[in-house]
């Protein structure tokens, strides 16, 4: 019986305390949810996918073969279209 | 194996192959839009698409509109996308049909849903289109209601259309055909049979790489308009040839094109008309200039027509231009129109336009100014012929990546043939004798991802 309450209290005092104890990191802050940064299912704007495109287009032939740096121009070129369809003027 | 190993041993087998099959039938879903928000203080526009309002003492006032895109592209994988694209359009207070708004209500009349509380239809269908590389041929498809931009400056048009259009590159040769049928009138039990009071467009377009800094195109558009109705083109045939060119010299990119058009207006009036145009952007300093310039054959009138033909007034732009009033703006959203009411040929007269601006950005704030003129090709009795002379500046700046807040003011010096006292005005644009020269200040907001 006494073992048990020593086991129990040993317990509780480690799951108390663990709060106080542990340094909050960066890591444990949830962005999400707090600046809505770094989320799992985040997705590109445009502006930020055409900026990608163009970084990575500018890598060239040291990185990517001349077959998929043209599919990267013509993705590059495809979004750009998008956004221009996007803002087109007209009723 | 027992009975009870071989159902274990099947599920095992069954789980795996729906693993493995998950990524095939994953798709990416892609999200896009934009939202701007305009705010007009002006004596030229209402938020409507008119040209009503040029006339002596034009009175000015404020309203402001905005308008949401909303893009969503479900894509299987690079080779297999579906497009669909809406609109969301809204004069800040609603647009009404008369002044005690007692006819219909607020949300019918220009679709808009600025009334108190709310609560209208708005929702507007733009693109809805299945894009696909077919394996065998390399060959890539567009079909169903998608967007369409001519070679010329959109000078004969740009809109979103139900066909169906081809693209294939071999080497430096990118050829297209397509068709697009824009109107369709047979009713759907019509004893004619389908297909009968229709009006179709065909296009086939070349571009031919000749080297990294020079391609030059040939394209052939022809539309047959059998709907009997002038509001959906004003001709029956129409044949339009035409070339163009994308040629890069030093800090210069220039498009010159010209193009041909012959057909019929009607059993009795044959079209024989042309165009001629140019773009081009200069890097100079911080910035580029701009200049741009167009003709448009005209007709003095009478029976032969020698005025180049759009399809509709509401589908012609010419971006490039970088007007606001008048060419009908690039930024425009709800409220696009010019002191021509988009008619960019002045109803037949033919047009000359000759722009020219700078454009360029010094870290988060941008910048242009642009100054163009306008006059008719031919003229029509005693009308003169010059429309207007409009400047314009704009400047803003970007609050985030993708917010920009700006402000522009533009003002058209008027032509005669805008604001002459008599018979020298060109009645249709001009409603009154000595018309105010038209002006307007835009605020803006807009926000794309």
């Amino acid at each position: 019986m006494k073992r048990a309450i020593m086991l129990v209290t040993a317990a509780l005092l480690m799951t108390t305390s663990t709060g106080v104890f542990a340094e909050q990191t960066q890591a444990d802050r949830n962005e999400c949810l707090l600046l809505s940064r770094n989320c799992k299912d985040q997705v590109d704007d445009i502006y930020t996918r055409m900026q990608r495109l163009e970084r990575e287009i500018q890598k060239g032939t040291r990185v990517y073969t001349p077959k998929e740096l043209r599919q990267l121009q013509e993705k590059l070129a495809e979004t750009q279209e998008m956004l221009k369809d996007m803002e087109k003027p007209g009723r | 194996m027992s009975f009870q190993k071989k159902l274990l041993a099947f599920a095992a087998v069954s789980a795996l192959s729906a693993a493995t099959a998950v990524p095939a039938m994953a798709l990416e879903n892609e999200f896009h839009g934009m939202f701007k928000f305009m705010g007009y203080q002006t004596n030229a526009l209402a938020g409507g698409d008119t040209k009503d309002i040029l006339r002596k003492d034009a009175h000015s006032g404020f309203f402001a509109e905005q308008r949401a895109r909303i893009m969503y592209i479900a894509k299987a994988n690079d080779n297999l996308k579906l497009v669909t694209h809406f609109e969301l359009d809204t004069r800040f207070g609603g647009i009404a049909s008369n002044h005690n708004g007692t006819a219909g209500y607020k949300g019918t009349t220009g679709n808009d849903s600025g009334n108190l509380d709310a609560d209208q239809l708005t929702l507007e269908t733009k693109n809805i289109y299945l894009d696909f590389n077919e394996p065998a041929t390399g060959a890539n498809f567009k079909v169903g209601l998608q967007p369409w931009a001519d070679a010329y400056g959109s000078l004969f048009l740009l809109a979103d259309m139900t066909g169906a259009i081809g693209t294939k590159k071999v080497d430096a040769f990118t050829g297209q055909l397509g068709w697009f049928r824009f109107d369709d009138n047979t009713l759907a039990n019509d004893i004619t049979g389908p297909g009968q009071f229709t009006a179709d467009l065909i296009v086939a377009d070349g571009k031919f790489a000749v080297s990294k800094d020079i391609t030059v195109g040939a394209t052939y558009y022809n539309i047959q308009n059998d709907t009997g109705l002038a509001a959906t083109a004003p001709y029956e045939l129409l044949h339009m040839v035409g070339v163009n060119a994308d040629v890069n010299v030093g800090p210069a990119n220039i498009k010159p094109f010209a193009a041909y058009q012959w057909g019929e207006k009607n059993s009795a009036t044959d079209i024989s008309a042309y165009l001629l145009g140019a773009v081009g952007k200069v890097k100079a300093g911080p910035g580029a200039v701009n200049f741009s310039g167009f003709y448009l054959s005209g007709d003095k009138g009478g029976t032969n027509n020698n005025a180049f033909q759009a399809v509709t007034a509401g589908t012609t732009y010419f971006n490039p231009a970088n007007m606001w009033l008048l060419i009908r703006p690039n930024q425009a959203v709800n409220t696009s129109t010019s002191l021509t009411g988009n008619d960019i040929s002045v109803g037949g007269r033919g047009a000359i336009g000759v722009f020219a601006g700078y454009d360029g950005a010094m870290g988060k704030t941008f910048y242009n100014a642009n100054v163009g003129y306008m006059r008719t090709a031919e003229a029509r009795g005693a009308e003169k012929k010059s429309l207007g002379t409009e400047v314009n500046a704009q400047i803003g700046y970007k609050i985030y990546d993708n917010l920009t807040a700006s402000a522009a003011a533009a003002y058209v010096f008027l032509g005669d043939a805008m604001n002459g006292k008599g018979t020298d005005r060109i009645a249709t644009y001009a409603q009154t004798a000595d018309a105010d020269n038209p002006y307007l200040v835009n605020l803006q907001l807009s926000y794309a991802f």
